[in-house]
This record gives structure tokens, sequence and C-alpha cells, in this order.
């Protein structure tokens, strides 16, 4: 049995869209769940749908099987880190983490025992007679983890927590905030707009847009094989090449003007289709291998790989990543081979052809 | 130029100045002169004496007034501050319908002049049987629309998710209000608190409507009284009263003015 199921949950403001719209998911205990999504879609009010923060328009959530949808907050049993992080200013690190206790009723050795051991765990022994503003913005962020991990609760729910951190910093704490969920066997909903945040940190992930869950997965699924194409825009730097085609007997017509022969790669029966291809897909040919020409548009050099953009039809720009350092000038014109077993192919809604339709989990409710 | 400028800004300052300080100055003078020089017109005390603060002591029970006055400002203060603060906090945290509709409505109770509400509340308080009572000089003055605006103000800036954590954490709204709100918002609080202390201090009508009993009366009420006991008053000796019964205000006002001055700029400039 999952641990924290939302079936058909639904949640509008009054005004004719709803803010989120039939989510349906089952999240077991000690998975580490990331909800993202561009900014907009829902993903942080799924949450305080979750935490109980505001009240669902339909569907239900399910702790541990029972339905929890008129549970107050604090009965949930569940720790929020903010992406502010909610620290009390006039008070100490160590009363921030230990205000959460004293509510609960929790003994005073206790207390003190789980916020030593906290502050340990996150290297805050020092700071403990601190006030929040004169720590620096990771420390803070620590102290709004270390208040979530004192509190025991078996369900985190955190809401951009590290969008706040400068570049450097956030990629230390992305993977410290996973050896830390997976020593502390914590079940954590984790809220991003970023989606390398998501596909690093993610046991599953599920992409909103509009409210609307596109597709639920692990990030390596989700990443091969998108269910549509704004999964396949959204997911992966730069992203997934994209361009409307004509299906012709053995090649594909971009955009009514560039013609790609295929060889060996059966079409879908739809006579118009969105062709995808991931970056890494395309390379330089070799000579005598079957090639497509283009002018190279622009160019940006990571050091490990390149980034080459070429114009394959008027207004249709792909970009390759090559690896290592490439010596091309802008304007070459370069011979390129694509991948064509890694082509996908969306239909004229965007939906991917043979994609499985989002499945309903089961779901068993217990009253 | 702007040194011109700045002179003629601080000779206007200046006068400004005098103009509203002279009649404390010269209060405070009168009250050390003995009655001749007084009439006599003088401004400045030829003999300084202190018989006109004797009398004072003497003729009206000045030191029950003034114990008077400051339990009675002091209660209200305090209430005005739970009142305002509990009242405050409901119309930022607690969701109810009409919520902000009857904020408005709280709010407009300001337009009302205060003179209006005398009558009704007399009535009140005299069925109450409150008259020459304390409670009849401290409750009616307990709800105040603007100690509730301007706490208002301030809670707002208090981040709503640090309300969420709390209610995530267990921790109530009581709780919640003692352990967060009222120490984030010192200022403000003290703020209201010298307000509404000069307020009571300083109030007169409501007094002499519901008090005519010595043992409750406050200062200003005998300040009244002195001048008029005698058909000839000793302005010395009044005045002497006046320089006591304005020490308290003074002192706050020299001590909270930057609190004040504070708190009250708060909501204005966000």
């Amino acid at each position: 049995m999952a641990f924290l199921e939302l079936v058909e949950v639904t949640k509008s403001y009054g005004g004719k869209k709803s803010a989120v719209e039939n989510v349906n998911v089952a999240i077991e205990s000690g998975e580490f769940f990331v909800l993202v999504g561009p900014s907009g879609c829902g993903k942080s009010t799924i949450l305080r749908l979750i935490a109980g923060l505001e009240p669902l328009t339909s569907g239900y959530v399910l702790i541990d099987g029972q339905v929890a949808n008129d549970w107050p907050p604090h009965a949930r049993r569940l720790s929020m880190v903010f992406q502010n992080y909610a620290l009390y200013p006039h008070l100490t690190v160590e009363q921030n983490m230990r205000i959460v206790l004293q509510a609960q009723k929790v003994p005073k050795e206790e207390q003190v025992k789980r916020c030593m051991e906290a502050a340990e765990l996150l290297g805050l022994t020092d700071v403990l007679q601190r006030k929040p503003r004169e720590l620096s913005g990771g420390q803070r962020q620590r102290v709004a983890l270390g208040r979530a991990i004192v509190a025991q609760t078996p369900l985190c729910l955190m809401d951009e927590p590290l969008s706040n951190l400068d570049a450097k910093l956030r990629a230390k704490m992305r993977s410290e905030l996973r050896r830390l969920q997976r020593q502390l066997g914590m079940t954590v909903i984790y809220v991003t707009h970023d989606q390398t945040e998501a596909m690093t940190m993610a046991d599953r992930m599920m992409i909103l847009h509009d409210g609307r869950p596109q597709q639920i997965g692990s990030p390596l699924d989700v990443y091969n094989s998108p269910d549509n194409t704004f999964v396949a825009s959204f997911i992966g730097t730069p992203p997934m090449n994209l361009a409307e085609a004509h299906v012709l007997e053995h090649s594909l017509l971009l955009q009514n003007e560039r013609p790609i022969r295929l060889m060996g790669r059966s079409l879908p029966k739809a006579e118009r289709v969105t062709v995808g291809l991931r970056p890494e897909h395309i390379d330089r040919a070799e000579s005598g291998e079957e090639h497509v020409t283009a002018q190279v548009s622009h160019i940006e050099w990571l050091g490990n790989e390149t980034l080459v953009t070429f114009e394959l039809a008027k207004n249709l720009y792909w970009t390759a990543r090559w690896n290592g350092q490439w010596r091309i000038r802008l304007g070459e014109v370069v011979p390129l081979a694509f991948d064509e077993q890694a082509l996908l192919f969306f239909d004229e809604r965007g939906k991917r052809i043979g994609a499985p339709s989002i499945k309903r989990e089961e779901v068993r409710v217990r009253q | 130029m702007r040194a011109a400028r700045a002179t003629a800004h601080y000779v206007l300052l200046c006068l400004c100045s005098v103009v509203i300080l002279f009649p404390v100055a010269y209060a405070l003078l009168m009250s050390l002169m003995d009655g001749a020089a007084i009439l006599s017109g003088r401004l400045w005390p030829e003999n300084w004496t202190l018989v006109n603060y004797e009398a004072a002591f003497q003729q009206a029970p000045l030191g029950r007034y003034l114990w008077n006055s400051f339990f009675v400002a002091f209660m209200i203060t305090l209430g005005r501050l739970i009142v305002s603060s509990l009242a405050a906090f409901a119309f930022v945290f607690l969701r109810f319908p009409g919520r902000d509709r009857w904020f408005y409505i709280c709010i407009a109770t300001m337009l009302v002049p205060w003179e209006a509400t005398v009558i009704p509340n007399f009535l009140t308080i005299q069925a109450l049987g409150w008259t020459n009572h304390y409670v009849g000089l401290i409750v009616p003055f307990w709800a105040m629309a603007f100690g509730i605006f301007l706490l208002r103000q301030q809670f707002k800036q208090i981040p709503h998710e640090l309300y969420e954590a709390a209610q995530l954490s267990g921790i109530g709204n009581f709780r919640f209000f003692c352990r967060v709100v009222l120490p984030l918002s010192k200022t403000s609080l003290v703020t209201l608190a010298v307000y509404s202390f000069l307020d009571a201090w300083n109030m007169y009508l409501w007094p002499l409507l519901v008090t005519n009993d010595d043992r409750v009366r406050t200062v200003q009420i005998g300040l009244k009284q002195l001048q008029t006991q005698e058909i000839a008053s000793s302005w010395g000796v009044v005045m002497a009263a006046a320089v006591i019964a304005m020490l308290p205000t003074l002192l706050l006002l020299f001590a909270g003015q930057k609190q004040l001055r504070k708190g009250l700029m708060q909501g204005a400039i966000q």
C-alpha cells in the first residue's frame, strides 16, 4: 500500500480554469518524489493541498490509506521546508528547532538530544545560539531542514528549498539533501521548476503543465520516452529538437522544405507528425555516410562539449551536442547524420505515438 | 545657496519651537514665582520659590489624582494592547467569512467623532452602575479602531509562511501569537502603548462626566477644580499642579519619541 496517495485531486479558485486538475499519484514510503514544471503550473498548490494548508475542491488525499481531506495540517504528521525557509527571525537556531518539539510536548532532554543530533548532522553545532539573520543563506537553508528533521515526521514536503542559493551551493546541497534523505529514510515530496534538480534528485517525478500532470516516471524513463512534446522540450538541456513534418514513403519532410531519408526506421501511419531528436543524437557525418547538410548558426563551447546550432530550414534551428572542443566557424556548412533509431514521433496534439496513456494507479480507499 | 537655505530652515524651526514651547516654559516659570510677581506680569521670577507646589498638594488631593490618572491610563493602555492585538491577529491570520469587510467596517468607526458617542456611552456606563468607578473610566476605551489598524499593518509584514509552518508543526494560534507575533511586533506595540497612555492621561471630558468623587477623579479634572475653587485663582498654584500633571507626559514623550515616530511611520512608507 502506498504511503501517500492523491486521487483525482482538483483545486480551483473559483475561476474557470482549475489550478490543479485530476492529479493521481501514489507515493511510496522512503521515496524521493519530485514535482516539476514551469512557474504557475500548480506544483506548489499540490504541495499545499497535501499539507492541508488549502482545502481540496474535489478528490482525495490519502495518508497511510486513510482519507485525510479534513485533517488539520498538524494531524497529517508532516514537515515542510519553505522556499524562504520561514525561520522565526527573533529566535536562535536552537529555539527555532525546539519550538516545534515544544508544541508536540516532547520532554526537555529529548528536545535537546534531537537538536544536537540534527545540528551535528547538518554542521550547525557552532551556530546554535545565533539568530537567522546572522547566518549565511546555506546555513539558513540547513536550519529549515533541521526543523523538519527534529520533528521526525515520516513525510517531508519541500517547496523549492534550493532556489535562493547560488549555483555552486545549490549543486552541493542537491547531493547533500539526497544523502540525508536516504540516511534518515524520509519520504520527500520536492517541488522545483528546475529540471536539472528534478533529473538529478528524483526517484520518480511528475511533470506538470497548466495544472495537469503530463507524465510520471523515473528521470531516465521520462528523458528517454517523453509522453508528449511538452515533456520532451521541458526535460533536458539543451531541450529536445522538435519539428513539424510530413510523413512520406521512407522519408520525412521537415517544415515542407527539408527532406530526411530514413533507411531502417519504420514510420508512423499518420500523415503529419512532430518529430523529436535529442541533441546527442545528431553527429557529424563521416564521408560516404547518408547525411543532410546544414549551416552553423550558433556555437557554444562549454569546454568538455560543444553545442552547435544549425539552421535546418527557415526558422528551424536544431542543436547538436558533441563531445570535446570543435573548431568550426559560423556559417560553415556541415554534413550531419541523425541517429534515426532515436527519433521520436508525436501526433498532432503533441502526444507521443505509441506512448501508454497515463495509468490510473490502483486506489484502495479505506475510510 | 544651500547654507542659506539651511539657515533659513533653522531660523524658522527656532521660531516655531519658541511659539510652541513658550506656554510650557512660562507655566514652569510661573509655578516658581510668588503671587505678587505673577500679578505684576513678570516673565522671570525674582525669588525662586516652591510654595506653589506645597500649596497645590495641600489644597487638593493631588497625590490621589495623580495615582488615579496613572492607574486609569495604565489600565487603558494595557487593555487596548490586548484587545487591539487580538483583533488584529484575527484580521490577519484567521480565515473567516467577510474578514476584510469586517475590518473596513471597524476602520470606518474612526470617522465617527468621539464626542458623538459620549452620550450613548454614558448611558451604558450608568446603566451598568459603573459611574464613579475605575471600570467606568477604563473599559470604554479598550476597543480602538486605530490600534487595530496599526497592529494589523504590522502583523501583515510577518511572512505568512511563518504561520503556516507553525500550523504544520502543531503550534496553536495562541502560542503562535505569544511566541512569534508579539515579539516580532515590539516596535508597534510600544508605539501604541505610548500613544494610548498619553491619550488616556490627557483625557478630560469623559472623567468629568462619569466621576464626581475625589477617590477616582483624575488629575486633569483636579486641575480644573483648583482653577475654579477660589474666586481669584492663585495662578502660581494652578501652574504648579499643571507642571506636575504634565511631567509624566513629557517624560514619556522624550523617552518614547523615537519609537513613536518609527512606529507611526511604519505603515506609511511601504
